[in-house]
């Protein structure tokens, strides 16, 4: 038996150790996708003033700072029992979707991107950043372009795009001016073009190209969670909405969380693998998976009845024709992202174009009591959930932060596993074992940053192959 | 293409960076010296400072796709290359520790990293700057060690002579 261990899986954020056991016939008999937590923030927390936590948690992760800023906001916001001014909850949607915008393409184009402008099978040495400068150089361009757009639009409205700590419990601390706005505007619109322009070069381009691989690899069935409005999708503020693989779903108010999500503990991993608790059990067997959900860009799209801007609703309806609801094709997730960057740029406009934006006063004074405070946004990689009680005095006594990633693990193990068993038969697979993997993880965007804070090794993923007698026979690097 | 709205720190012509997790003990010296910059010593127009914690990979790789680009790039960071602790270094980009690659590494190659792209393939010149860290703690400690608090200053006040 061998056992087949993947590292590093390139361009996800973080880090990440595969290992695939193999039966004595060479096939796979398991595998398990490991990372390490960040260990002891929760601690660090508790005595602090929950106010604080808005600025602190943008520390925990250089990749989705806005998400961490804003659903610990909105933690701080419950637990002082303050209902933010309207114009706040838009001033923080609205750079939201800056910082979604800019999340989105860097993945899309970048870390996703290469393998399908390349080709999944290129040779690893062009399968990168600068084989896409090589070969589409005006898309390039574009890219940058945009990214430096949506990042201006999180800095004109927050002053800062890297750690922001303009949004602060009871609302936004910096009103926006008319100037601003109209500024914003510009970038606004020039993100909506290219959104537009990204999705119909993807779906002209992109897609048609590798549906093969988009049908197959890595495909799993599973339930869904996201965030629904009244039934759309929405990204800032909402009910949290739990869908069952036969598209059945229940509504539930973020604070009822715990009643909807239990977290599974396995022994090879310190990440807890949440599950949907209602279901009574967890079972990550491909043939009869029960409990298990997925979250980030496919889930919202799948969850959603709607969209609430035109462009974006077009897309879904389009999608929906296309691959049904749910859709349970691992690949879709990049689909998803594009209708969602899509989405984030036309509700940005809608927000820069609603008269209140420029209001004043966006701030409520906020009063230290005893509570408890759940905030919650989806996060680029998924369902960010952050929790929080405080004593009389407005300190910290008790903290679970539940990223996106994290909802993701079990999934994910279940796609490499997916994976492996269709591409090692009898003991027999190629290099093309490894980009296959790779790519079913990197659907997932995870970021094992904020799950994780490796000192040691941060050789990000590899797969090590282990045979029957638990001894490791090869090594997969790129 | 319009340059309008490019963000300050890929126009100016040197591009100071502090790398770290202020999170995790002596981690968080780059950005301590960036705080020090900022607060400390006169900028000049044509460098730009950034506290860029974790996310260095964010910025490094639109750098190294964006058509214009600063001349000089210059990295703060705490580095564990068995020196002793609170010692000054520089460092060549080819001897960067195997395990810090990662933080300024979209992952690509067996052994890439953004820094050596942008030195070999971009012409643009990197200056790693680091310091030897004495205590990065597994779980969440805020805070430098005496003697990286001691090490701050003189980073900062190096950087002013050579490059401000």
């Amino acid at each position: 038996m061998k056992q087949i261990v993947i590292q590093p899986v390139t361009r996800i954020e973080g880090h990440a150790k595969i290992t695939i056991q193999l039966d004595d016939q060479g096939n796979v008999a398991d595998t398990r996708v490991n990372v390490m937590e960040l260990r002891g923030f929760e601690r660090f927390c508790i005595g602090r003033p929950a106010e604080e936590l808005p600025r602190i948690v943008c520390r925990i992760c250089g990749v989705c700072p806005w998400a961490h800023h804003l659903a610990s906001s909105k933690a701080c916001d419950a637990v002082f029992g303050v209902d933010i001014p309207p114009v706040a909850k838009k001033l923080r949607e609205l750079a939201y979707m800056g910082h979604f915008i800019h999340s989105h393409v860097l993945h899309f184009f970048i870390l996703a991107g290469a393998d399908f402008v390349m080709g999944p099978d290129a040779d690893y040495s062009v399968r990168n950043v600068f084989g896409i400068i090589q070969k589409v150089p005006d898309i390039a361009k574009q890219v940058v372009r945009a990214r430096y757009l949506a990042q201006m639009m999180t800095q004109v409205l927050g002053g800062k795009a890297i750690h922001p700590d303009v949004s602060v419990p009871g609302g936004w601390s910096k009103p926006v001016t008319k100037e601003e706005i109209e500024q914003v505007k510009e970038m606004a619109k020039e993100c909506l073009d290219f959104a537009t322009f990204a999705m119909d070069f993807a779906k002209k381009d992109i897609f048609p190209k590798y549906l093969d691989v988009v049908k197959t690899l890595a495909a799993i069935e599973t339930g869904f969670l996201g965030t629904v409005k009244d039934g759309a999708l929405e990204l800032y503020d909402g009910d949290l909405r739990m869908m069952t693989p036969d598209g059945k779903y229940e509504d539930f108010p973020v604070e009822n969380y715990l009643d909807y999500i239990g977290e599974h503990v396995e022994p090879w991993t310190y990440s807890k693998l949440p599950y949907y608790k209602k279901m009574g059990q967890f079972s990550m067997d491909l043939d009869n998976p029960v409990g298990i959900y997925r979250v980030n860009a496919l889930a919202r799209i799948n969850v959603c009845d709607r969209i609430p801007t035109p462009l974006a609703q077009k897309e879904l309806e389009e999608f929906r024709s296309n691959f049904g609801r749910p859709a349970q094709l691992t690949l879709l997730y990049h689909w998803a992202r594009l209708i969602e960057t899509l989405y984030c740029a036309e509700r940005a406009t809608e927000l820069l174009n609603d008269p209140e934006i420029t209001d004043p006063n966006t701030w409520k004074a906020v009063t230290p009591r005893a509570a408890r405070g759940v905030g919650v946004v989806e996060a680029p990689r998924g369902t960010l959930i952050h929790d929080y009680e405080t004593d009389e005095r407005g300190m910290i006594t008790n903290i679970n932060i539940i990223v996106g990633t994290t909802h993701n693990m079990a999934p994910i193990n279940m796609s490499v596993k997916r994976a492996a068993i269709d591409l090692i038969k009898n003991g027999v697979y190629d290099q093309g074992l490894l980009n296959k993997v790779e790519m079913a993880i990197r659907a997932y965007d995870p970021c094992f940053s904020c799950a994780t804070h490796e000192l040691d090794g941060r050789i990000a993923v590899k797969i090590d192959i282990l045979n029957a007698a638990g001894e490791t026979v090869d090594t997969l690097m790129n | 293409m319009n340059m309008n709205y490019v963000p300050e720190c890929y126009q100016k012509s040197t591009l100071i960076l502090g790398c770290g997790n202020t999170l995790f003990g002596d981690d968080g010296f780059g950005p301590a010296v960036i705080h020090y910059l900022e607060k400390d010593c006169r900028v000049p127009e044509d460098v730009s400072i950034l506290d860029v914690g974790t996310g260095a990979r964010e910025i490094l790789f639109t750098i190294v796709l964006a058509e214009e680009k600063p001349k000089r790039i210059i990295v703060i960071d705490a580095l564990d290359c068995q020196k002793k602790p609170g010692e000054i270094f520089t460092i060549p980009i080819e001897n960067l520790p195997e395990k810090k690659i990662d933080d300024f590494s979209l992952h690509q190659l067996p052994t890439s990293n953004l820094l050596k792209e942008l030195k070999d393939l971009c012409h643009v010149e990197v200056i790693l700057l680091a310091a030897q860290p004495e205590c990065v703690p597994e779980t969440v400690k805020p805070g430098l060690s005496k003697k990286l608090q001691d090490a701050v200053p003189k980073v900062g006040k190096y950087i002013v002579r050579n490059y401000f």
